[in-house]
């Protein structure tokens, strides 16, 4: 075969070229195949790598090369292939083939194993630059992704000075002592050998002083080194090894940026390098190679004046036999030198500090020796850097503060700064990006339409129908005219005979001339549907070439915005949020530069990392990982072979924001868990509890779907944990079904941060020593009720549902199972829940759950309940659908005993008041005299059983038919929708209930007692004695007496009291008699009335008072109020109270709570932070709106606040700001009302109905306005309950904390996971609050 | 009418509790009813028995099955009139909270020995509780098992 010509390299070239654009765009499968001259390379957005490589081999390909997936970053093509068998000279011979095209390109292949194959050649020596004439390196002296080849000593470099020699041989006789101490796990020995190895890397940069001072103590260090016995960490010593490279980062880029091409070449490729080793498992490779960037960037960053030489050329013999010595110690979990150094000196650690910036080393030097005469020299030249930045003066500022305080963090600032370049971030230049994103989300959405619509025409036309209007259709039309004028010629033709010749020759020739018509017509139409076709199909392809291009230009819109609003993000953090100087909680300075290092990768992620590690209790889990979840968005979640998960980046940053929260909660072993998991791949595989299952609109069914989930996952669980009978959490099954809960896509998404607490919790009692016993014994002793007993069938319907099984089918092992999950479902109150018999169980759960288990146990075991006075009940086995059946059971099985317990409360009243002792002609005694003694007794029948007369009758009537039930949540009216079903069951009471329905009027009792008289006597009304029977329960001596027994305050059976009764509850689960007791009175008149803060601070109070030691985590308050009846349980212990406790609590609350909430609300918000929040408002409001809501919110971005305000100020702005959009909200939902509701509304009637939706609107944003202040300022808080609320995603807390925009102490409602907050109301805090006990 | 039973009456005393009221005498407890009413350890009166023995214990509370059928029948119609897909809301009381009871193992009252065995229906659930009574003892109440 002939060698290719140079134009015809060229026009394959230009192939290539634009498939190495295409592929710089996003990832293209390709195939790379060996040829006889060359290689052959396609690579397609859609085709699969296998259609590439028949195209690669149809194009000449031979039958070696790979196929996988193919990305351009930069002058470095990456090809990751599918399988690990590469032919060892192909990345060389696609780097030679590209270059013979005129392409010069890094090759690098990507292997399944992690390894990679680089073309063997320095990245950029084959770059054409006539700038650069210097040569480079040969190929042998790289690094390699094996690590380091063996250093040669390069013929230019000058013979070793005698310093040199006398430093090599000190660290030569050195390097076995050390080795030995180290050997010997001797104490200090790691920092001698880390001294060891800094003085060699500066004897590989000639610092011949620096070398001798550390060797020195390296010496004196040997002589007093004691033995130690630390195990290597390989894991922390990988992070060590990543951490001290992230120091080294922005030498590396600095090199990139300033140095030669050759430097900057190698810069990246020992980055590269060093990725690529320390993910695997020879960490050796990585600290040799680390070694070698640390020298590297030492020397290259001295040297960055010349133009010759690498590293490389700079190392001698002794530098190259130190660095093989420095591999056997770093083996053995060497750190980094640096610490070292900066215990020597304190110049030494000024210098690296300053070397951290970017200093060279000639200012590095002379900067510290400035100090001598100029003690500001340091921050001097440092606040030049953040001079240089061109930053605004406020950002300016608090940089220089950062300077100051946290000198890592200002170092990861200015390099990330420097990293996210020149990019304007002012709010006209984010304003005027957001508009440009704006416009590229139309324009993609009409170029979408258009191929929509093109591929609708085109199949139109397939069809065979013609597009109204085009030509197509005017040559039917034509032909069909043409056609009908033939046949109509045709028709109307007289006969032969009865024309002449020359008629006959004139019809012939007209005849002629209209089929001639006809059947031009008719070709006309076969050649219009074809340019039709072709048309459409043009159309199709521009259509399709325009979303292409329009995608294109949303996703850089998108890319531009999305930098800039990381790098306001990151300014905005460092000034006024939470990096900036008086923070709280004050990260440290490590912690600091690891959020601002992640502002570089994920902007996003970064600033909600922060807000979660600010609720944390360790930050720093958070901010030392969070550079590793970054680029797990940025890489898909992959697996160790590269593929990913095909989610789009929303849902992927999502799943990368709960493992924070999960991280936030359980600490660095859960990041840890969280790579090898990804590593494995196991996160491609389904889920099998359904939780990428697409959530639902429809609140309820949502919560259903969630509670199924959660349900499956505790089953799941659960069922791995138990082997043989018994707890093993340390199974193979139970630790991947673990690993599942916490790190599988599907349980980051359908996220229940909740349940997954309460299974670590649960695990965590069979590993306590305190608990182990007892709770093993509790799981032992579960088993299924024997066949034929009496709760067998309830305990296997139970357990079946819990498990996921038929009743028939469950076994010893799922009833133990069940148990474990019901202990890791979290018990808050359901959906129809209510809290007065949730509170008492959840209190048990949370504050004695070996309490718990032994219920649930029991309940399992027997399929009964039996209270606490001993009375059995069988096992409740009607929980709402999707919940937990088991520990539903629970709860319910108690809430049945307590209602039974207060119907015989109300069942007393009743009777003393239809029944009063002693007797009274006008109760239901007095029908004795209408119907007759003999009706009125019972009789006797043969076998001496009694037969109910009417008094028996009536009275087992009433019981059976007047019931007392608790109604979580009675509808009040139209206007007021019921809170029962939204799980909160704020308005609940009993009721009293006849014929199904509630009775809630005096009228409607009275009836019911008609009905039930009448009918247990057999009269009628209409006659004689069914008349009189009516007359006496409608008498007013017979409502009296009603009334009188039911305390004469109102309260009758028809307005049975609010609330419902936790005491009984309370009673049936811990036996006594405890009693709801009024501790805090309603605030109301005739009492003096309380402000909210006093109010507030008098419920506070008397929580704290409830800390006996001796006594409960979670104490049962009940609260009566307007919308607010409510059980649930006070912490009177929460660590939050500690600050405000006794002695002075009254005066901690002032000056812990009252007067801060004062301050804020008083002082001006800064202009930068007021114009922060407000735009964050708006752009929160725009996300998911309507495209002309959206246009008016970010319209509205240009009355960002111009000045300081305080936060009440900062509202009104917020307010003016939305005006627009309110306006043109309820122009909108008046205009739908008016068309479906009163087409025919006047002038007046339509203003009406404006000014309606005008006020709802403006309500509604007062209300979002007021949400994004009180959760944007901080302000202290103290937990004061838990609610109940909650479930697996999530749990409410009651929280006292002022307001920041009136400064007024309030209650909250904050979810502890979020940590979002939102008013409890006021009608809380002036509710009574009582006591159960 | 019972020959050989002294008139008998059932009621509650002044303070609601449950008594029985045998000719003119109020008794409190089983063993006063046995001691007023002797013959009411006859075989033959075991349906009375059983309804004061259950009045003694429960009052009200409680009602004596006698006829199992009609009891099975009155049940399922009730269980079967009730929505099955309700959320009930806890403390509301439905049967398809608890089940469909095992109506085979149900009977009249009858004596197993010395041993009186009847079964009664709680009214505020609407199940039916077994009661077993020793001699000299009081009735002990435990659930019907449910089948389904």
């Amino acid at each position: 075969m002939a060698r290719k010509s140079t134009a015809e390299l060229k026009a394959e070239g230009a192939d290539l070229g634009i498939l190495i654009a295409n592929a710089r765009k996003r990832p293209l499968n390709f195939a790379l195949l060996i040829a006889k001259e060359g290689v052959v390379l396609e690579a397609h957005l859609t085709k699969g790598a296998d259609v590439m490589r028949r195209q690669a081999k149809a194009n000449g390909g031979g039958p070696r090369g790979i196929q996988g997936l193919m990305n351009v970053v930069g002058k470095r093509i990456e090809f990751t292939s599918e399988d690990d068998d590469v032919p060892s000279t192909l990345a060389k011979a696609t780097k030679r083939h590209l270059k013979d095209c005129g392409l010069f390109y890094q090759v690098v292949i990507l292997l399944p194993s992690g390894e990679q194959m680089t073309d063997g050649e320095s990245d950029d020596d084959d770059l054409p630059a006539a700038d650069d004439p210097a040569p480079e390196p040969q190929a042998e002296d790289q690094p390699t992704a094996e690590g380091t080849k063996p250093v040669e000593l390069p013929e230019s470099i000058p013979e070793t000075p005698d310093p040199k020699a006398e430093l090599t041989a000190r660290i030569k006789k050195l390097i076995p002592e050390v080795k030995a101490l180290v050997a010997q796990k001797a104490e200090g020995a790691d920092q001698l050998a880390r001294g060891l190895q800094a003085a060699g890397a500066e004897l590989a940069k000639a610092g011949y002083d620096r070398a001798s001072q550390l060797l020195t103590a390296v010496e004196k260090g040997v002589g007093i080194a004691k033995p130690a016995s630390p195990a290597v960490d390989t894991d922390a010593l990988r992070l060590q090894l990543k951490a001290e490279f992230s120091e080294l980062t922005a030498g590396l880029e600095d090199l990139k940026s300033r140095a030669g091409k050759g430097v900057a070449g190698k810069a990246a490729q020992l980055g590269v390098m060093f990725d690529a080793v320390v993910a695997g498992d020879d960490l050796k490779k990585a600290a040799a190679v680390l070694s070698l960037i640390r020298s590297f960037v030492a020397t290259e960053l001295g040297k960055l004046a010349e133009t010759t030489g690498g590293i490389l050329d700079r190392l001698g013999d002794a530098a190259s036999e130190l660095a093989q010595e420095a591999k056997d110690m770093l083996d053995k979990g060497l750190e980094a030198a640096d610490d070292l150094v900066d215990s020597l000196t304190e110049d030494g650690r000024k210098k690296l500090d300053l070397q951290a910036l970017g200093f060279s080393e000639t200012d590095q030097d002379r900067l510290v020796a400035e100090l001598a005469t100029n003690p500001n020299a340091i921050k001097a030249a440092k606040d030049k850097l953040v001079e240089g930045a061109g930053l605004p003066p406020t950002e300016s500022r608090a940089l220089k503060k950062l300077a100051e305080t946290d000198p890592k963090a200002f170092a990861a600032a200015l390099e990330t700064l420097r990293a996210m370049g020149a990019v304007e971030v002012s709010a006209e230049a984010l304003q005027t990006a957001i508009l440009a994103q704006e416009a590229a989300r139309k324009a993609q959405a009409a170029a979408v339409l258009a191929l929509a619509k093109a591929n609708s025409e085109l199949a139109t036309i397939k069809g065979g129908t013609p597009l109204p209007g085009s030509d197509w259709a005017a040559a039917v039309a034509a032909a069909d005219a043409a056609q009908k004028a033939f046949l109509d010629f045709g028709k109307n033709l007289p006969e032969p005979a009865q024309m002449n010749e020359t008629e006959r020759k004139e019809a012939m020739l007209k005849g002629m001339q209209l089929d001639g018509r006809r059947k031009a017509a008719a070709a006309a139409v076969i050649e219009a549907k074809a340019a039709a076709e072709a048309a459409a199909e043009t159309a199709l392809t521009t259509a399709s070439s325009g979303v292409t291009r329009a995608e294109s230009l949303a996703m850089a819109g998108q890319k531009d915005l999305a930098a800039r609003e990381a790098k306001r993000g990151l300014l905005d953090a460092i000034a006024f949020g939470r990096l900036s100087p008086g923070a709280t909680p004050a990260f440290k300075d490590a912690d600091k530069a690891s959020f601002i290092a992640g502002f570089a990768k994920d902007g996003a992620l970064a600033a909600s990392a922060m807000e979660l590690a600010a609720r944390s209790d360790d930050p720093s889990a958070i901010a030392q990982n969070l550079g590793m979840i970054a680029d797990k968005v940025k890489d898909g979640f992959a697996a160790a072979d590269g593929r990913r998960l095909d989610m789009p980046e929303g849902d992927l940053r999502k799943m990368a924001q709960n493992a924070l929260r999960l991280g936030a909660l359980q600490g660095d072993a859960y990041f840890k868990g969280f790579e090898a998991y990804l590593k494995s791949g196991k996160q491609l595989a389904p889920d099998p509890y359904g939780g990428l299952s697409a959530p639902l609109a429809e609140p309820s069914a949502e919560t259903q779907r969630l509670n199924k989930i959660a349900l499956s996952r505790t089953a799941g669980l659960a069922a791995a944990a138990i082997k043989d009978g018994k707890p093993e959490f340390d199974t193979p099954e139970a630790k991947a079904a673990m690993e599942h809960m916490m790190f599988h896509p599907g349980s980051l998404t359908a996220f229940t941060p909740q349940m997954t607490a309460k299974m670590a919790e649960t695990k965590a009692l069979f590993s306590d020593p305190a608990t182990a016993a007892a709770a093993s014994k509790v799981i032992a002793d579960t088993r299924l009720p024997a066949l034929g007993s009496t709760g067998r069938q309830t305990s296997a319907k139970i357990i079946g549902g819990t498990m996921g099984k038929t009743a028939d089918a469950v076994t010893d092992d799922d009833a133990k199972a069940a148990v474990l999950s019901a202990m890791m479902t979290p018990l808050s109150q359901g959906p129809v829940g209510s809290c007065f018999s949730t509170a008492p169980v959840r209190a048990i759960r949370e504050t004695e759950p070996l309490r718990a288990m032994a219920a649930f146990s029991t309940i399992a075991s027997t399929g009964k309940f039996t209270s606490a006075q001993g009375k059995e009940y069988p096992a409740n086995v009607n929980p709402p659908k999707g919940e937990n059946p088991l520990m539903r059971s629970w709860e319910y099985s108690a809430a049945t005993a307590a209602a039974e317990l207060q119907d015989s409360v109300f069942r007393g009243m009743l009777n003393a008041a239809l029944w009063p002792s002693p007797p009274s002609g006008t109760s239901l005694r007095g029908l004795k005299d209408i119907v007759g003694d003999g009706a009125w007794g019972s009789t006797t029948a043969d076998n001496g059983l009694k037969i109910d007369g009417v008094r028996r009758k009536l009275s087992k009537a009433i019981r059976r038919q007047l019931r007392f039930e608790y109604n979580a949540g009675p509808k009040l009216d139209e206007a007021t929708p019921s809170s029962g079903g939204d799980g909160k069951s704020t308005d609940g009471g009993y009721q009293i209930i006849f014929g199904g329905k509630a009775i809630t009027e005096e009228a409607g009792f009275i009836a019911a007692l008609e009905k039930i008289a009448l009918a247990a006597t057999g009269e009628k009304k209409g006659e004689t004695k069914g008349d009189e029977i009516v007359a006496l329960v409608r008498s007013t001596a017979f409502r009296d007496a009603i009334l009188a027994a039911f305390g004469g305050n109102g309260t009758a059976p028809w307005n049975l009291p609010d609330g419902g009764v936790a005491h009984e509850t309370a009673r049936v689960l811990n036996g006594g008699t405890p009693r709801t007791l009024r501790v805090v009175q309603g605030n109301k008149p005739p009492a003096v009335v309380k402000s909210r803060a006093d109010r507030t601070a008098e419920v506070l109070g008397y929580i704290m008072g409830k800390a006996d030691p001796g006594g409960s985590k979670m104490e049962i308050i009940s609260t009566f109020g307007e919308n607010c009846n409510h059980s649930f349980s006070a912490l009177p212990k929460h660590p939050s109270q500690d600050k405000i406790r006794d002695p002075d609590s009254a005066a901690k609350i002032r000056a812990e709570l009252i007067e801060p909430g004062a301050k804020v609300a008083r002082e001006e918000i800064s202009v930068e932070e007021a114009a922060s929040i407000y735009h964050a408002h708006m752009m929160g409001l725009a996300e998911g709106a309507a495209q002309d809501e959206r246009d008016l919110l970010i319209a509205a971005l240009k009355k960002a606040p111009k000045i300081p305000l305080t936060p009440a100020e900062l509202k009104a702005a917020m307010a003016e700001g939305m005006k627009d959009f309110n306006a043109a909200l309820a122009q909108k939902r008046a205009d739908t009302w008016v068309a479906e509701k009163e087409p025919d509304a006047n002038g007046p009637r339509k203003a009406h109905i404006l000014g309606f939706f005008a006020d709802r609107a403006k309500a509604a944003a007062d209300a979002r306005i007021t949400d994004t202040l009180v959760n944007a300022i901080e302000v202290p808080e103290v937990v004061l309950a838990d609610s109940n609320w909650g479930g697996p995603a999530g749990q409410t807390y009651f929280v006292a904390r002022p307001d920041p925009i009136s400064g007024e102490l309030m209650m909250w409602e904050k979810d502890v996971f979020t940590g979002r907050l939102k008013p409890l109301g006021k009608n809380w805090e002036d509710a009574s609050w009582n006591t159960v006990e | 009418m019972a020959d050989g039973l002294p008139p008998m009456e059932m009621d509650f005393g002044a303070n609601g509790a449950p008594i029985v009221i045998v000719e003119q005498a109020e008794v409190g407890d089983v063993a006063g009813l046995l001691t007023a009413a002797p013959a009411l350890m006859e075989p033959k009166w075991v349906f009375a028995l059983a309804q004061m023995s259950n009045h003694l214990a429960q009052g009200e509370s409680y009602e004596l099955i006698v006829d199992v059928a009609a009891f099975k029948a009155d049940y399922m119609a009730a269980y079967e009139a009730e929505d099955p897909d309700e959320d009930v809301a806890p403390g509301a009381i439905r049967l398809h909270n608890f089940g469909i009871p095992d109506f085979d193992a149900m009977q009249p009252p009858r004596m197993e020995g010395n041993t009186l065995v009847f079964f009664a229906e709680n009214i505020f659930m609407g199940i039916p509780y077994r009661a077993v009574m020793q001699p000299g003892g009081q009735p002990v109440y435990e659930p019907v098992a449910m089948v389904q």
